[in-house]
């Protein structure tokens, strides 16, 4: 092969990226660790992902960057992750947070200069979050009021990455006293303007993970800022930020997928080069039973995050509903993946050094994605109220989604953000979706996939019950203070979802020799049903056996864990030391 | 499309519904309030927008609800929606 590959595709961040075990590459574990330990950036890292343009990723086309597809993105920025979670969060999704907003709301000369920035790999930091309030954004307190034509700036963010080196920030600020909805706005502010006496860095804050992303606060001291920083009219902030969070909470479980892939990658490897009992680790039933249930579990996550980012793309008006599914259910399944894994590795997962101290950093760098930028609980609270609506209207008659929400090669069309929606109007194509595949395999009922069938009308049954219960549910179990009963009907609606994704991203590459399989898929919705807590135990044989020889076939290949099953960077692994 | 209700009408509708999610009476829901004051959050909107529409007849941007916060702006803002079709 002498075609060169695209200097901006993912195979080439990879090479950049180069062999993760080689103690001489300036950014591989090694270098990664000595920088984790010292609380810093991987300085090489950052370098490398300039020379490579990654600031370019979080811009779209229209804007001049390379941001095209969210699948895209995810997948580079996953190859990040895999590598180190502090630079795929220090350098780049903390920027990405930021500029949502901006492609969401702002102004053509609000996007231009955010667009330079970017492009010319510069940070720009995005300030939500008050210590005092949480997620409940309509309560922040921080002070942006006009006088003039200028805004006023007051208050205090305690928590923002990269704040003390960013150009710019995308404040989350109230413009105008009261209660109700339309009283914030998001403001972005030339930092390299500001008035020095009027701004104030407080100390950075010390973290249990992601040690090395600067994480700190900045207090405004009635800081005059000019007024046509406002992203879109003033009061639209609650909004913006609603529809931007459409886009991020599905970007972010999908990057931080990665941590797991290596998490997997590193528990394998140790496990190939463990001798115990006679025999490697890898050779006990259960420390293969362990590595096929995460490997089930990867699979799952990317199939459902995928299906989710290529929704936004196609079926903007319901990404409400799907993202927030994402960030439900994609978060708790890495967490507990990573814990099991921690089980294989026995005491070797607590140490800071060896071949395997990469692990106890990716089990800390990995808890944020569970609270980091929107709780989980966030995304049961988006779905509760939308609940009825889907049981009179997606529910009752439902509506497949289109069928290249699944194909993962199809071109998609560039991200509409005009087209975000507060609500998906009681539409679920994900779910139509469901029950279009469902019918499709009954008009051709063969063995290989009778217990598929089972298991998918066992699905629509339960969405028969969900639709019943959703319609129901008085208008006091809507809210925040709502039951836990009610709860779990979100819980349900999430489950098939997910559900639907696995059984299209099958149907849909039915010509791909593993994705294609339905042992994956058996797989995938055995382990959704233990998430749920309805299921329990390992795979069955077979299909733990076709699992765990594509594991083995892909770690000797060096490839993604994912549904692409990428090369990664630097080839065929050097086995583990033996201890 | 049903008629276009009464603004008497669509007021009491909506006072009906919003009592029946505060659990209070709708007379002690005050059209010139604030429906936050009440407890009703941002959310809710959403809630009120598809009951609304189903009732209505006519699909509704739920950013309506924000812009309009009290139960007589809300009112007006609905007429003028509906005659504006």
């Amino acid at each position: 092969m002498t075609t060169p590959i695209d200097p901006t595709s993912v195979e080439a961040l990879e090479q950049r990226l180069g062999d993760p075990w080689d103690d001489t590459n300036p950014v591989g574990f090694s270098q990664v660790l000595g920088a984790d330990e010292r609380g810093e950036l991987l300085d090489a890292g950052e370098r490398m992902l300039d020379a490579y343009g990654l600031g370019a990723e979080f811009v779209p086309v229209s804007e001049g960057g390379r941001m095209a597809g969210l699948d895209r993105l995810i997948d580079l920025m996953r190859a990040v992750f895999r590598r180190d979670p502090c630079l795929g969060l220090g350098y780049g999704a903390s920027s990405l947070i930021a500029a949502v907003n901006v492609w969401t709301a702002g102004s053509a000369p609000q996007r231009r200069t955010v667009a330079d920035l970017l492009l010319r790999n510069r940070k720009l930091a995005c300030g939500y979050y008050e210590l005092a309030h949480g997620n409940d954004l309509t309560r922040a307190e921080f002070e942006a009021l006009p006088a003039g034509d200028i805004l006023r700036l007051s208050g205090t963010k305690q928590v923002i990455s990269n704040i003390h080196r960013a150009d710019a920030v995308v404040l989350f600020a109230r413009t105008q006293a009261g209660t109700g909805s339309r009283n914030h706005s998001q403001v972005l502010v030339d930092l390299t303007r500001v008035p020095a006496d009027r701004v104030k860095h407080l100390p950075r804050f010390r973290t249990a993970g992601m040690r090395g992303v600067p994480l700190g606060g900045v207090t405004f001291q009635d800081c005059p800022v000019p007024a046509d920083g406002v992203l879109g009219t003033p009061g639209q902030g609650l909004e913006t930020a609603l529809k931007s969070f459409q886009v991020t909470r599905v970007a972010l479980p999908g990057m931080f997928l990665g941590i797991v892939d290596t998490g997997l990658r590193t528990t394998l490897r140790a496990s190939l080069g463990r001798t115990l009992y006679g025999r490697t680790v890898a050779d006990l039933p259960q420390t293969r039973s362990v590595l096929a249930d995460t490997f089930a579990d990867l699979l799952l996550c990317d199939a459902f995050t995928t299906a989710a980012a290529r929704g936004v793309h196609l079926l903007p008006r319901e990404a409400s509903l799907t993202t927030a599914a994402v960030k439900y259910l994609v978060p708790r399944v890495l967490m507990d993946a990573m814990g099991r894994l921690s089980t294989v590795l026995g005491a070797r997962f607590y140490l800071r050094d060896g071949d395997t101290a990469v692990f106890q950093k990716l089990l800390r760098d990995l808890q944020p994605v569970g609270f980091g930028h929107l709780a989980r609980v966030a995304g049961q609270m988006t779905l509760l109220p939308q609940l009825p609506l889907l049981a009179r209207r997606g529910w009752a008659q439902p509506m497949p989604a289109p069928a290249d929400l699944f194909r993962l090669d199809a071109p998609l069309p560039p991200l509409p953000f005009d087209k975000l929606a507060l609500s998906g109007g009681g539409q679920d194509g994900l779910t139509g979706s469901l029950l279009e595949g469902l019918e499709a395999l009954n008009a051709h009922p063969t063995e290989e996939t009778r217990e598929l069938r089972g298991r998918l009308e066992s699905f629509a049954r339960e969405l028969e019950v969900l639709r019943r219960e959703a319609a129901a549910l008085p208008p006091r179990e809507l809210t925040a203070s709502a039951s836990p009963a009610s709860y779990d009907l979100t819980t349900k609606a999430i489950t098939l979802m997910a559900a639907s994704a696995c059984l299209n991203v099958w149907r849909q590459q039915a010509h791909d020799p593993f994705l294609g399989d339905p042992a994956w898929l058996l797989a995938a919705l055995h382990r959704l049903e233990v998430w749920r807590e309805r299921a329990q135990g390992p795979l069955p044989e077979g299909i733990r056996t076709r699992l765990f020889t594509e594991l083995l076939a892909r770690h000797e290949d060096a490839r993604a864990f994912d549904l692409t099953r990428k090369p990664l960077g630097g080839g065929r692994p050097s086995p583990a030391s033996t201890p | 499309m049903p008629p276009i209700p009464s603004a008497d009408a669509l007021s009491a509708w909506l006072s009906e519904r919003i009592a029946t999610y505060v659990q209070r009476k709708p007379a002690d829901i005050r059209a010139d309030v604030p429906l936050a004051e009440y407890g009703l959050d941002s959310v809710y909107a959403l809630t009120l927008a598809g009951d609304l529409e189903d009732h209505l007849g006519m699909s509704l941007d739920p950013t309506l609800m924000w812009d309009h916060p009290t139960i007589a702006g809300l009112t007006q803002a609905l007429l003028q929606v509906m005659t504006s079709v």
